[in-house]
């Protein structure tokens, strides 16, 4: 989601205290007004719950310590969660990104019928939307000990599914996506002709692709690196299955401190130090690598193309990777609708509604929560994001990078974290909310809205403010501006933010594990307790309504853009 | 720019009406025990007296974490199930308010706290739990031993619950320790027995479905869990170690300051009431009822077991020591 193709903005000229009132009057009344609302939105939401975390790890009888942490880094096993966080981080990243460009590339060069291409868009969204701890049950059942592939296809017995091979493996078919969909943006928009030109002035194949397609797609490449890297370094629901006793990893070793050994404080110091490499990939890439993209937006999509860089070797060896990966999706998503249709998943096989059934009646209520709060999160988050992306990006307040970073603190956050210190501030005055549905909304909000804000921000830089400027000349004022011209510009980031607001309010559980509540519940939660409780059937079938419901939601939504006559902003740049 | 402003304020409005809860004649609760075991309890409960149940299922751990953070609001009026040295931490935490239900003199003292902070609701023992295929194609009996789970045909079989995340693995080591009679024994058997173990799992059933679908072979489980893994129709047997094992006591309390607290004290005084002891019995729950006069289902066969209470003075004073020594020793890190 961060890829920005563009070059950074400048900074805003500090001002001066003596003439902070001239300096003022520079900025548009309705700007500042929208300014001061959004500041105290995001202070409530993301400054003050952060504060008390930091409160927590760090203040001990009033005084400033250290000792919480150290206490927590003496015990071996959280020294050894931090390096299997950073190596799983690093191979999931790199595994991740080499199996993306490989899709990313085959999509956009090997001259693949429409079909194909649609086909692996199809699949590759999957791991996505998929609510969590069902894939990780799907892995066990396929290459467990006495698992489908394992087991009853190539007859290995005594296999173990348990420790970083597995854990790394599930990490790399769930985030791999994100790679694809950085990487097909940057491929996409490197401009053809260069690749022809150097062809056809006598470079091999492989020389062309090393000499100008690779050089062209290192920043990209590197985005994705650091995607995947904090989307590993952050996950919960695969090693809290799949990783076993013998593989520690920082998140799981956070929840355990608080849910095993009842250590609140021990649990927020695990979060800190999750929050440190953390918050440095974010910086890294915002400020790094997002600078390095020489990428020009021509408008012209490159898809379908002839190119000259794949001949048909090349091509059905590309194309048969794709499918062999894609399989394996599709296997495990398989699984998870037979297991849906199933009595006792593993065991008995005798095809059944009644987990259907179920998930009509006695999960009716949960379905109605998450979609209520699901639907109301889609819109604030999709408005804060092009709100805080358009005053940034347009200079209409002081301070818009400080707003910008601070908006993208608890996307930065393992959701844990968010989950705990929202836990920590919200249920005493002045802000009590714990145990309602603005707990939730707020959480998926502030923290899944930072994808509609940098697809803004992506958007608005490559469009001239002399549009805009143009207008305001003619005599329309701010609003008429925005609404005439502004808006249908970034009307497609306003839809990626709606997209991935719905999606993560469908699918994330660790941010939200600590604020449902007796009146609110989700099919996330639902699903964690299923698999528990060994209703693995239940477990399943949520699953499946989650998956379809995405569905349906996101291409509605691509849909009432493309009747727009415009273009979604996943043809540009990767919204995840 | 104006109607985005008009709209996101009336979206925040109407998120907050929808957060405003509906309090009259209901109860709210955090539920420890399952919700399929649960649910059977609340529903007769409220067929009975119409009042409502609400309810979020947690694990022990996750419950008391919010205890602890809502301490000054509390958000509900009781915890329904959940092992005994849970409460007795929520004790020490002060989020718990004594209160003795009308007629808890039926449950045996061992099952409830002298100051009345908790009281039993239902008991459930330590057992193995294997899976039939298993023994069948090794030609062996199910586990009637602690030792028998050091046979190697075992290795890498077995699951078990982690300690650092589980009352059912504090449970489990507690009973070895109870079994073989003294804390070092009880470590050397526990370290030998790690050699079989192919995997401590973060909840206290995680290990189940592994065992009944054969990704592993066997494991130290609660009843319950293991009465409701043969009951999907799963092949396993239970089977209990002749050396003894703990059983559990499962407990509800009332929360400090807790909303409807006398609609919650009507449960609870329900609660212990031969009727709803025997709903146990009624739906096919493997607890074992708390009132030794209440219905016990023919599932729970545990003739000629041998079964310890666990102290809950000693667990409170001993938990995080033992934990972080298993922690050391045998897990190794």
């Amino acid at each position: 989601m961060f890829t920005s193709l563009n070059k950074s903005t400048e900074t805003a000229k500090t001002p001066r205290m003596g003439n902070l009132r001239t300096h003022l009057r520079k900025y548009n009344p309705t700007a500042l007004v929208l300014s001061i609302i959004l500041w105290v939105a995001l202070g409530v939401f993301i400054l003050y719950p952060l504060y008390k975390l930091l409160n927590l790890t760090f203040i001990q009888d009033g005084v400033f310590t250290f000792s919480s942490i150290t206490r927590i880094l003496s015990r071996r096993g959280n020294r050894l969660a931090f390096g299997n966080s950073l190596k799983l981080g690093l191979l999931v990243s790199i595994i991740g990104t080499f199996i993306g460009f490989i899709f990313a590339f085959t999509r956009t060069r090997a001259n693949l019928p429409k079909a194909w291409r649609l086909f692996i868009d199809a699949i590759i969204v999957l791991p996505l939307i998929s609510p969590p701890f069902t894939l990780a049950l799907a892995m066990l059942f396929t290459f467990g000990p006495r698992g489908f592939l394992t087991y009853q296809v190539f007859g290995i017995t005594g296999s173990s599914i348990y420790g970083m091979w597995s854990t790394l493996w599930a990490e790399v078919l769930t985030y791999f996506p994100l790679a694809y969909m950085t990487l097909r943006g940057v491929l996409e928009n490197i401009d053809l002709s260069l690749e022809e030109n150097a062809f056809s002035m006598g470079g091999s194949r492989w020389h062309v692709f090393r000499s100008v397609t690779l050089p062209l797609a290192i920043p990209g490449i590197a985005n994705s690196l650091l995607l995947v890297f904090s989307a590993s370094l952050a996950d919960f629901a695969i090693p809290l299955v799949l990783a076993g006793h013998q593989f520690p990893v920082l998140p799981t070793q956070a929840y355990l401190q608080i849910t095993g050994l009842f250590d609140l404080q021990g649990g927020a110091s695990l979060s800190f130090i999750l929050l440190v490499p953390s918050i440095l990939v974010f910086l890294l890439q915002r400020y790094w690598v997002s600078r390095k993209h020489y990428v020009t937006v021509t408008g012209k999509s490159s898809s379908g193309t002839e190119t000259p860089l794949v001949n048909n070797w090349a091509r059905y060896t590309l194309l048969g990777l794709c499918i062999a990966v894609s399989s394996l999706i599709l296997l495990l998503y398989g699984m998870i609708v037979f297991g849906s249709l199933v009595k006792a998943w593993g065991a008995n096989h005798t095809f059944t509604l009644e987990n259907y059934r179920y998930l009509f009646t006695h999960g009716v209520k949960s379905i109605k929560d998450t979609l209520l709060i699901a639907f109301t999160a889609m819109p604030l988050g999709g408005l804060l994001g092009i709100t805080v992306g358009y005053l940034v990006t347009r200079k209409l307040i002081p301070g818009g990078r400080l707003m910008e970073f601070v908006s993208m603190i608890n996307y930065a956050l393992p959701g844990t974290v968010v989950g705990i210190a929202y836990l920590l501030a919200f249920n005493d005055p002045p802000f009590m909310i714990t145990g309602t549905a603005t707990i939730l909304i707020a959480a998926y909000v502030f923290r899944y809205s930072p994808t509609g804000i940098r697809s803004t921000i992506a958007t608005l830089q490559q469009i001239d403010t002399s549009i805009e400027e143009a207008s305001t000349s003619l005599g329309a004022d701010m609003i008429t501006t925005v609404r005439k011209v502004t808006v249908p510009l970034i009307l497609p980031s306003l839809f990626a933010g709606l997209e991935v607001t719905f999606t993560r309010a469908m699918t994330a559980i660790s941010a939200t594990i600590f604020l449902v509540s007796v009146n609110w519940t989700l099919i996330t939660v639902r699903i964690l307790e299923s698999a528990t409780e060994l209703e693995l059937g239940h477990a399943a079938a949520f699953s499946v309504f989650v998956i379809v419901m995405v569905y349906v939601v996101t291409n509605g939504l691509r849909g009432i853009l493309r009747l727009l006559g415009l273009a979604t902003i996943q043809e540009k740049t990767s919204v995840y | 720019m104006r109607k985005t402003f008009r709209l996101t304020v009336t979206t925040l409005l109407l998120a907050l009406i929808f957060s405003v809860s509906v309090a009259a004649q209901t109860i709210d609760l955090y539920s420890i025990m399952p919700e399929s075991f649960a649910v059977p309890f609340f529903e007769a409960f409220t067929a009975e007296t119409g009042i409502k149940i609400n309810f979020v299922r947690h694990s022990a751990g996750e419950v008391l974490v919010r205890l602890i953070a809502e301490k000054n609001n509390p958000r509900v009026s009781m915890v329904f199930g959940g092992p005994a040295d849970t409460f007795a931490a929520a004790v020490h935490e002060g989020v718990l308010e004594s209160y003795a239900p009308a007629g808890v003199e039926a449950i045996p003292e061992l099952y409830r706290d002298s100051n009345n902070y908790f009281t039993g609701i239902a008991l459930n023992p330590i057992v193995f739990l294997t899976n039939k295929g298993f023994l069948k194609d090794n030609n062996i009996e199910a586990p009637t031993s602690w030792f028998d789970l050091l046979n190697p045909v075992y290795a890498n079989g077995l699951q078990m619950a982690d300690a650092r995340t589980s009352g059912t693995g504090f449970n489990r080591i507690a009973s070895i320790i109870l079994a073989l009679g003294d804390e070092d024994a009880a470590f050397d058997y526990m370290e030998k027995m790690h050699e079989n173990v192919q995997v401590y799992t973060k909840s206290g059933g995680g290990g189940t479905v592994p065992v009944a679908t054969r990704q592993a072979t066997s494991g130290v489980f609660f009843l319950v869990d293991s009465i409701e893994t043969a009951r999907r129709g799963y092949d396993v047997e239970i089977s209990f170690p002749e050396e003894g094992s703990i059983v559990s006591v499962e407990a509800m309390a009332l929360v400090k300051n807790g909303p409807n607290q006398d609609l919650a004290k009507q449960f609870m005084d329900w609660m212990v009431t031969p009727e709803a002891q025997s709903l146990y019995a009624k739906h096919g729950i493997g607890f074992l009822p708390a009132r030794p006069d209440a219905t016990v289902s023919e599932l729970v066969d545990v003739e000629g077991a041998l079964f310890f209470n666990l102290d809950l003075d000693w667990a409170g004073e001993n938990r995080q020591r033992v934990i972080e020594k298993w922690v050391d020793e045998i897990v190794g890190f």
